[in-house]
């Protein structure tokens, strides 16, 4: 109140005042210790206009604030901080004074100023497009070096993102290469945050993860290769899938990190491969399940086995049930076949979809397959672009199809409105494999919140035989089984942990359905 | 004396060699010259049979041929990378 009662004193002796700035609430516009403002006394306080800047006394903090009109209202004011999520009710008699102009590093700017104007216009004129600028400036310094960095790898045109800028003292390049790791791109971005400044011995363990993920694509090709000879010695068809085909797309080899490949095979031939497969060295998990079937050999091998592109209980599984029908066979193989180009965009767009909306969510590496497929094949003279169009409606997924189109271009072209997109932040959220907190968040919608717990609490006779094989012969264990599954995750902390986590999901997915 | 379980690959401009299934989990970045060298030591070898392979690719005299051809194999016999 003291800085207040003398603030005063000055502006009914002088009628204005110069005061150096104190606090980031008014940021980027006005930076403590740095910036000054000039005030001038307002006589009529109940006349002040939108996006004006009062100086006024907080009754609950009890201190001067100098925030700005976003409402008027009949007997207050409604003003923000330009860096501030939270507003104040300002009554009339609380203004002091009105900001006239403003000192940046001597510089004198009036309120009139076209630059000045055009900065309230773009960062304030809405309270949408303030929370779009405020979740904007709250992306960290290392997820914008690490989206700047990969659009930079990707697009390889010698054109820099200049991330000189977001690297300040603090940068915490662990943090950058964490991400890089859980969006799979870290392998394509060495050579760049090599060049940016990346300290030893990180950079090394970076240069070592690169060697590997190019070691691995090596080992998966030799392998692959013969895989496939011996399928073509049994006389088993099959269709290579997803990122065995993406990464040719990529200019250069290792820099697509993958975790498997893929091979649809046709019902009748499972046995036969699994049988290939077990006796060059694999071991296989959920050998009934051949949607995803996948078998491990070390080092580094995970090859999966598939009957269906899409599992039978998702509704988009419809769309690919002629794969077969349509597939080409190859001409180098007497049993290798081929999807069409345009079947083949419209599997992994899919792909893509599912695991965005579906699954866990999905990272940063789909828009460089994006990129990818886009210039080596769906821009080419022969793609039927208004059949993959018509399919993708027919699928409903245009709308995902035209965002993921939209946000590529932001993103490779440098534009940062991008990093306060809320799909754009979920993927980044995400990572490659996603989160169980978007799983269950994604499941929730889908299924509705009772139909989720029903199935959490008294989940199938397939789920439970997982645990409990000998459901599968007696199918009338089962609500045994449930309640020794109940009693079993009431007595473990970790799975009261995950069931208290699923909660809090359930709550805020409610709360944004309400919103 | 050959590589054993050894795939020699041309990847973005250079020549990697990368062991399957062996004791080494790394991979060798190799020349030109150490890859023609790996490349003749996939079937079972010698140093003097190499000598002569790179003679009739390279102009290069012959012992210095040798030596080089040696320090390659001893290379790959430091990560376990020869059946002998």
């Amino acid at each position: 109140m003291n800085d207040a009662v003398t603030i005063k004193q000055v502006l009914d002796k002088e009628g204005f005042i110069i005061h150096k700035i104190k606090g980031g609430s008014m940021l980027p516009l006005l930076e403590e210790k740095q910036d000054m403002v000039r005030l001038e006394a307002v006589k009529e306080k109940d006349k002040l206009k939108k996006y004006d800047v009062p100086l006024f006394f907080d009754k609950k903090t009890g201190t001067l604030v100098l925030h700005r009109i976003i409402k008027v209202k009949k007997d207050h004011y409604i003003t923000y901080g330009d860096n501030r999520k939270n507003y104040e009710i300002v009554p009339f008699d609380s203004v002091l004074a009105i900001a006239v102009g403003f000192y940046k590093k001597d510089k004198y700017i009036p309120c009139d100023d076209p630059e000045y104007l055009k900065y309230v216009k773009e960062r304030c004129s809405s309270i949408r497009k303030r929370k779009l600028y405020l979740r904007k400036r709250e992306i960290p310094a290392e997820l914008r070096v690490l989206i700047k960095l990969f659009a930079q790898a990707v697009k390889n045109d010698g054109v820099s993102m200049h991330v000189e800028k977001d690297i300040g003292e603090d940068f915490d390049w662990q943090t950058l290469y964490k991400e890089a790791n859980r969006h799979c791109i870290g392998a394509m971005l060495f050579p760049y945050v090599k060049k940016a400044g990346c300290p030893e011995p990180l950079l090394t363990l970076w240069s070592q993860n690169a060697d590997r993920a190019l070691r691995k694509e090596i080992l998966f090709d030799a392998e692959r290769k013969c895989i496939l000879d011996e399928f073509e010695k049994e006389q088993i068809k099959y269709i290579l899938l997803k990122g065995i085909l993406i990464k040719d797309f990529y200019p250069k080899k290792g820099i697509r990190e993958f975790s498997d490949n893929d091979f649809l095979l046709e019902e009748k031939d499972l046995e036969k491969a699994k049988k290939i497969m077990l006796k060059r060295g694999y071991e296989n998990k959920d050998s009934e399940d051949f949607v995803d079937c996948p078998f491990y050999k070390p080092p580094v091998f995970n090859f999966e086995l598939h009957k269906a592109l899409f599992r039978s209980t998702l509704p988009i599984s419809k769309y690919f049930k002629d794969t077969w029908e349509k597939a080409i066979k190859d001409e180098n193989r007497q049993y290798g076949y081929h999807m069409t180009d345009e079947d083949f965009y419209i599997y992994v767009m899919t792909h893509f979809y599912k695991h965005y909306a579906v699954n866990g969510g999905a990272g940063l590496r789909y828009f460089a397959d994006f990129y990818y497929l886009n210039k080596g094949l769906v821009k080419t003279e022969k793609f039927n672009n208004k059949y993959v169009n018509k399919t993708f409606e027919k699928i409903g997924i245009s709308e995902f199809i035209k965002k993921t189109t939209q946000m590529t271009e932001q993103l490779f072209s440098g534009d940062e409105n991008l990093f306060s997109d809320e799909m754009f932040a979920y993927i980044l959220e995400s990572g490659m494999y996603g989160t169980n907190t978007h799983a269950v968040a994604n499941k929730m919608k889908r299924d509705g919140k009772a139909k989720y717990w029903i199935t959490r609490l008294f989940p199938s006779k397939e789920y439970m035989a997982k645990n409990y094989p000998s459901v599968k012969k007696l199918p009338i264990l089962l609500p045994f089984l449930w309640v020794i599954r109940l009693v079993s995750a009431v007595c473990s902390k970790e799975r009261r942990d995950k069931f208290t986590e699923e909660r809090s999901i359930s709550k805020n997915v409610e709360n944004k359905a309400q919103k | 004396m050959k590589l054993k379980d050894v795939i020699i690959s041309e990847a973005n401009g250079e020549f990697v060699a990368v062991s399957v299934g062996g004791s080494f989990n790394g991979m060798l970045k190799l020349n030109s010259t150490a890859a023609f060298i790996a490349e003749a030591m996939q079937e079972e070898t010698t140093v003097e049979a190499i000598a002569d392979k790179v003679c009739e690719s390279y102009e290069v005299e012959r012992d210095i041929a040798v030596k080089s051809i040696e320090a390659v194999v001893e290379e790959f016999r430091k990560v376990g990378l020869i059946a002998e």
